[in-house]
């Protein structure tokens, strides 16, 4: 194929930020060290659910080192904001906490250790309200408010086709019901900032953010600042899988803070606030009922579910909306119904985490599928290729896929994992499917009505180039991938770039990173950029040189004749310093938005991506029928990612989202009793470490999606997806037990062991 | 002897940190990953849990791997430390640091410094250490992006390449 | 966290001597890895550390007539990597393998690790399995008291006001014995246990029936507990099949385990009645191979 034509694309290049992070000299938040800087320390509630009756910080505030306090009076009327009208939480309680944790006040001061002990003299009245947990309980009528609109946040209906139609043509119906629980992001670098107003009155606020440009849009709005007098940096981050894809309390509390005392405030939650008090993936009921023709044809999908929302409004209503159009997705079911209710609970509120509801709802769907091929008597490889998705396709909604290597990720995963030599073979040991559908550029209307990303290159007089990018790189490579882009571009190494990222006053325009939306949309907005620099590169050769620019070629930080490669014409340092001297320096802007021109879908209230990733996982467990513990043996993901600009660092992806899922299948649960989160730590919030991985091969799928960058789409949070439902799956063929609910414990194995043998003594 | 805000006596601290000899008066709630952030400086250590269960903050204390953040700072006293930046710097990089570059085992890179340390104090002792050796050796250090493999690949070539003392 | 004095006896005597005068304000410190855990938690909040590590006599680990004696500064990392337990008491070696990660056994002791008292903590079943002792030293004295009574509750032990554990004794494993110690954690390593199970059996060297026996449950109470029905059960019998699901059967009889975070109270008592069964199995199974001392 086109393989060997590139010279950096689809090698597996060390990322740009590698040897600094080896040495130790990458810098991190809470590295930084800016002069002044006072620690800021939350009081948060001991109640899930409470009236503040009154707020008095003024003996913390006489306590030796402490420069200030605020409460919600302070704050007073700002909602944190994911940029919907449904934002109600407020940065401090004003008269109402609504979970264990809820944060009521703040001060800062001089130490870390007398902010701590500041927080014990502030002096809180309360009285409880009762509290209700359950979303169920929190429906039903006569339940606690807790919001004055009631307890559902949102409710959504709608449908594709005629679902009722379809189930009568159907010749068998499954019905099923499916629990997840909450997953914590557990990056390993908790979630902080440091705001300070600097020598320009600008609002400057560090952030461990995956998304600059919105973050800096809200801060100005809430705050009614112009945006020229706010800053979003970062420094590297460690880690974030989607939990500051949003804005956080302690953002708005450290402006606040900063603001009274004039001086830079650091507030970084520790390890189990970022447990009991940060964002986590939300758990969901789902109830999906599928109708499907004896040939395996999947005729009807439709779904009912609840969302556990939280205490509060973040993105569980855009995650909602999300779980329904992707009910439109895998298998392309042409009927597809959907009903969700989003649920205030008094618990900790979710936030978006890799997958943004996919997870749940593909673990529904992929764990009824094996139920329905059993029963259909067929190969669920053989089910999933009569309803595979294919090029050119359209969804029961209209949209059109275009590049899709579905097919050839579930034959070339189920090849790699030896699926039929290996399965139903008994002995305890089995082997199970699925497959994922998710958007592979992130969608418009999420977070604005466009879906963009914009960059700058500035050639320099020695050939080298600022590259500057909205986008932003939270540890999965988007910066290395970008400037891969710029220097195929270019004909220049890696080494030559400077990559500008992670600050809204040098950087352009992007939506940040969500949705794997960065190698699609920025990587286009780079290549844009490039290719403007190149062309003028080629025509100011073409001048000096006398030659057309359309014989001329850029390689090796060299100019060539297409007809000679031995020998340049010209270094491309040559001519940018002409360029320069010449009075134009070189300089190239790059702005895509995704042409998909898909907004909000008048029914699923949700937009539609320009392309969509696929991929097929196959899992190989072994479980202990007299403990229930189950071991993943070997584990085989194929991902279609159109093409692997980094193989390496693709890997590298898939690696990590598979054993995040395998951590989400089998040990994660942030398990919570009347509200309190009893495992705010490492020791019982289990997180798969080093011994717990099976061998994982990764297979890229390269489908060549038409619009991508060198054919390029999304691979950031597929690898996640199908993961959970594949081990399921395993586990039914390995001991023939069904666990319908998140995580598969060995408790649970062994006592649908027990019923099962239960139920074969009656027969 | 100094004395903090609350009375308590501050004890002398002498050790010796990626061969370099201090000397701090220092409190004795301090850890060593405290002293070794705030006041020398070297930052390439991180602070994850702060309860020792991530790994974060590995340090080689006396050839030994031991997570900084509840180790005392007096504890450490008269003893030998080195830490990530006393491994090797951008252009002089340990067989180490260069193997997680070219195998990819980094990402976001909030784990690197614990995983580098830990894996250099099983080399160190073990030079031709099995797979499970050096899983063993990583059991207590965390990482949420890489899934471990090439974490575990990139020690894995540099062992092959150390001859057995 | 919070601030404290930082004292450092030279010997034990000195040591005992600061104990008894700050009580229950004064906490120590051996290898550190609970206690500055615990100190940052706000779980326990000492006006006095004392800091045992100048105390070299202290820090040993030797057989004395066949005993195995390991002393309060011994890391977990020393008595695994000896050369000595890993000949004579390899039960022991495999048993702290299992206990945390490298880092924490390359700092924390045996005796902290004892003294701490988890319930969930993977030595004191084994040690109680093979009837060890401890050596208490206080300024009135010192006293040597069985490892069985010696933990009495949920992070309880029988340390008085002023006592310091100094040594750990273990007597040597005797020729035809199997001794093993099973340990069910939910991931590979790092985990603390749901439950962990010690089993040591004492053979018949002609016959092969179990003269004596201890077997000893870790983390489904909230101290570690002889199964003293499961031992009256293999008591003169041939291990087999039957005997050991009768012993296991046995065990979980009146057995009231815990609910918590790792496990339901009807899943421990299952893994129980699972982990006794296996453990009598792999324990006679090394015994037949000669492979118990």
């Amino acid at each position: 194929m086109a393989q060997d034509v590139y010279t950096v694309i689809g090698k597996r290049l060390p990322r740009l930020e590698s040897e600094e992070k080896v040495s130790g000299t990458a810098r991190y938040l809470p590295d930084l060290q800016i002069p002044g800087t006072l620690y800021g320390k939350i009081l948060r509630s001991p109640y899930p659910h409470a009236r503040v009756l009154r707020v008095d910080t003024s003996r913390a505030e006489r306590l030796p080192g402490v420069r200030a306090a605020v409460t919600g009076n302070d704050t007073k009327g700002i909602r944190l904001c994911t940029f919907s009208r449904f934002d109600n939480k407020p940065p401090l309680a004003e008269e109402r906490v609504r979970f264990i944790g809820d944060e009521v006040a703040a001060v800062a001061a001089d130490s870390e250790s007398i902010a701590e002990e500041a927080l014990d003299l502030i002096e809180v009245d309360y009285e409880e309200l009762p509290p209700v947990f359950d979303p169920l309980e929190a429906m039903k009528p006569g339940a606690v408010g807790i919001h004055e609109e009631g307890n559902v946040a949102y409710h959504r209906s709608w449908m594709y086709g005629d679902i009722e139609s379809a189930l009568k043509e159907s010749d068998y119906i499954f019905e099923d019901q499916f629990r997840t629980q909450a997953q914590a992001h557990c990056a390993l670098e908790t979630h902080g900032c440091i705001a300070y107003f600097d020598q320009t009155g600008t609002l400057t606020v560090w952030i461990t953010t995956q998304w600059i440009h919105p973050t800096r849009r809200i801060l100005s709005e809430t705050l009614g600042l112009p945006y020229s007098k706010v800053r979003v940096i970062t420094a590297n981050i460690g880690g974030s899988f989607g939990r500051s894809g949003g804005i956080e309390p302690i953002e708005i509390i450290a402006t606040f803070l900063s603001k009274k005392t004039r001086r830079p405030v650091r507030i970084i939650h520790s390890h189990d606030e970022q447990f009991t008090s940060g964002r986590s993936r939300y758990p969901v009921l789902i109830d999906i009922k599928t109708g499907v023709k004896k040939d395996g044809t999947l005729l009807a999908r439709k779904v009912r579910m609840v969302t556990d929302n939280g205490a509060y409004n973040n993105f569980g209503i855009a995650v909602t909306l999300g779980i329904g159009s992707k009910c439109t997705y895998l298998w392309g079911v042409p009927n597809v119904a959907f009903d969700a209710d989003v649920v205030y609970t008094n618990k900790v509120y979710g936030g978006a985490f890799r997958g943004f509801g996919n997870g749940q709802i593909t673990f529904a769907i992929e764990s009824q599928m094996e139920t329905i091929a059993r029963k259909l008597g067929m190969d669920m490889k053989d089910l999933c290729l009569k309803n595979v998705n294919y090029p050119g396709q359209r969804t029961c909604m209209g949209h059109k896929i275009t590049s899709c290597g579905l097919k050839e990720c579930i034959e070339q995963a189920t090849a790699a994992a030896g699926w039929e030599a290996k399965r139903g073979k008994g002995r305890n040991r089995g082997i199970g499917m699925a497959s994922v559908m998710h958007i592979g550029a992130g969608i418009r209307n999420l977070y604005g009505d466009c879906n963009l990303s914009e960059a700058f290159i500035k050639m320099n007089n020695d050939g080298t180039i600022d590259l500057a990018s909205g986008a932003m790189d939270t540890g999965q490579g988007s910066n290395t991938v970008l400037a891969q882009v710029a220097a195929e571009e270019l004909g220049i190494p890696m080494r030559d770039i400077n990559m500008i990222t992670g600050d809204t006053s040098t950087t352009p325009q992007c939506l940040g990173a969500w949705g794997s939306r960065e190698a699609f949309i920025a990587g286009n907005a780079v290549k844009l950029a490039a290719r403007e620099v190149r062309l003028r590169l080629l025509e100011e050769a073409g001048k000096i040189i006398k030659s057309d620019p359309e014989d001329l070629i850029l390689k090796d930080r060299q100019i060539y004749r297409k007809t000679n490669l031995q020998e340049s014409v010209l270094s491309i340092a040559h001519v940018a310093n002409a360029c320069y001297n010449a009075g134009r320096p070189l300089f190239g802007r790059g702005i895509y938005d995704d042409p998909s021109g898909l907004g909000i879908d008048p029914k699923t209230g949700h937009g539609g991506p320009v392309t969509y990733s696929f991929g097929t996982q196959v899992a190989e467990v072994e479980v202990d029928p007299r403990t229930g513990k189950v071991k993943v043996l070997n584990f085989v993901a194929a991902h279609d990612l159109g093409k692997a600009i980094n193989p390496m660092m693709a890997e590298g992806q898939i690696e990590g989202g598979v054993i995040q899922g395998l951590g989400y299948a089998l040990f994660e649960d942030l398990v919570m009793e009347e509200g309190l989160v009893l495992n705010p730590n490492l020791q019982d919030y289990r997180i798969p470490y080093v011994n717990d991985i099976p061998k994982i091969v990764s297979i890229l799928v390269e489908s060549q999606d038409p619009e991508g960058p060198y054919g390029a789409k999304g691979l950031g949070e597929p690898p996640i997806i199908p993961t959970a439902a594949a081990i399921a799956n395993a586990i039914y063929d390995a001991v023939g037990v069904r666990i319908k609910t998140l995580p598969i414990t060995p408790e649970k194995i062994l006592k649908a062991l027990k019923e099962k043998e239960e139920e074969s003594k009656k027969k | 002897m100094g004395k903090t805000r609350e009375g308590i006596m501050k004890h002398e601290l002498k050790l010796k940190v990626n061969g370099q000899d201090y000397t701090l008066l220092i409190e004795p709630n301090r850890t060593l990953l405290e002293v070794i952030r705030e006041d020398l400086g070297l930052l390439g250590t991180k602070l994850g849990c702060g309860g020792g269960e991530c790994g974060a903050c590995t340090v080689i204390l006396n050839s030994e791997a031991v997570k900084s953040c509840i180790m005392l700072a007096l504890d450490a006293r008269n003893q030998e430390i080195w830490t990530i930046e006393g491994l090797g710097q951008t252009g002089e990089l340990h067989p180490l640091q260069r193997a997680f570059v070219e195998y990819g085992a980094i990402q976001c890179g909030y784990c690197t410094s614990g995983m580098i340390m830990a894996s250099k104090a099983l080399l160190d002792e073990n030079p031709q250490p099995s797979e499970q050796e050096i899983k063993d050796a990583l059991a207590g250090n965390l990482c949420r992006c890489t899934g471990y493999l090439k974490i575990l690949e990139a020690i894995s070539s540099v062992a092959n390449k150390m001859e057995r003392k | 966290m919070r601030s404290f004095e930082f004292l450092e006896p030279n010997s034990v005597e000195e040591a005992c001597q600061m104990l008894s005068e700050h009580g229950e304000d004064a906490k120590i410190l051996a290898g550190g890895t609970a206690l500055v855990k615990l100190i940052k938690k706000k779980l326990i909040h000492p006006a006095y550390v004392l800091n045992l590590k100048s105390i070299d006599t202290l820090h040993f680990l030797g057989t004395d007539k066949g005993d195995l004696k390991i002393g309060a500064l011994t890391t977990l990392r020393e008595v695994e990597a000896s050369p000595l337990v890993r000949k004579e008491f390899q039960p022991i070696v495999e048993m702290v393998h299992l206990i945390g990660s490298q880092q924490i056994r390359n700092v924390g002791t045996l005796a902290g690790n004892i003294c701490l008292a988890d319930p969930a903590a993977d030595p004191p079943p084994l040690l109680m399995a093979l009837e060890a002792r401890l050596k208490l030293v206080s300024s009135k004295g010192e006293r040597v008291v069985g490892v069985e009574d010696f933990f009495r509750g949920f992070y309880e032990t029988a340390l008085q006001p002023g006592e310091i554990l100094e040594e750990i004794q273990i007597p040597s494993l005797s020729v035809n014995s199997g001794i093993v110690y099973l340990k069910h954690a939910m991931r590979a390593a790092f985990d603390l246990a749901i439950l962990g199970v010690a089993v040591a059996l004492h053979l018949d060297s002609r016959s092969g029936v179990c003269q004596d026996s201890k077997i000893v449950l870790g983390g489904v109470i909230t101290k570690p507990v002889r199964a003293l029905k499961a031992e009256d059960a293999l008591r003169g019998k041939v291990i087999n099949p039957s005997s050991i699901q009768e012993a296991a059967k046995a065990t979980i009889e009146g057995l009231e385990p815990v609910t918590d975070i790792r496990g339901s109270r009807d899943y421990r008592m299952e893994m129980t009645e699972v982990f006794v069964q296996r453990g009598i199995q792999m324990a006679v199974e090394w015994a037949r191979r000669g492979k118990g001392s």
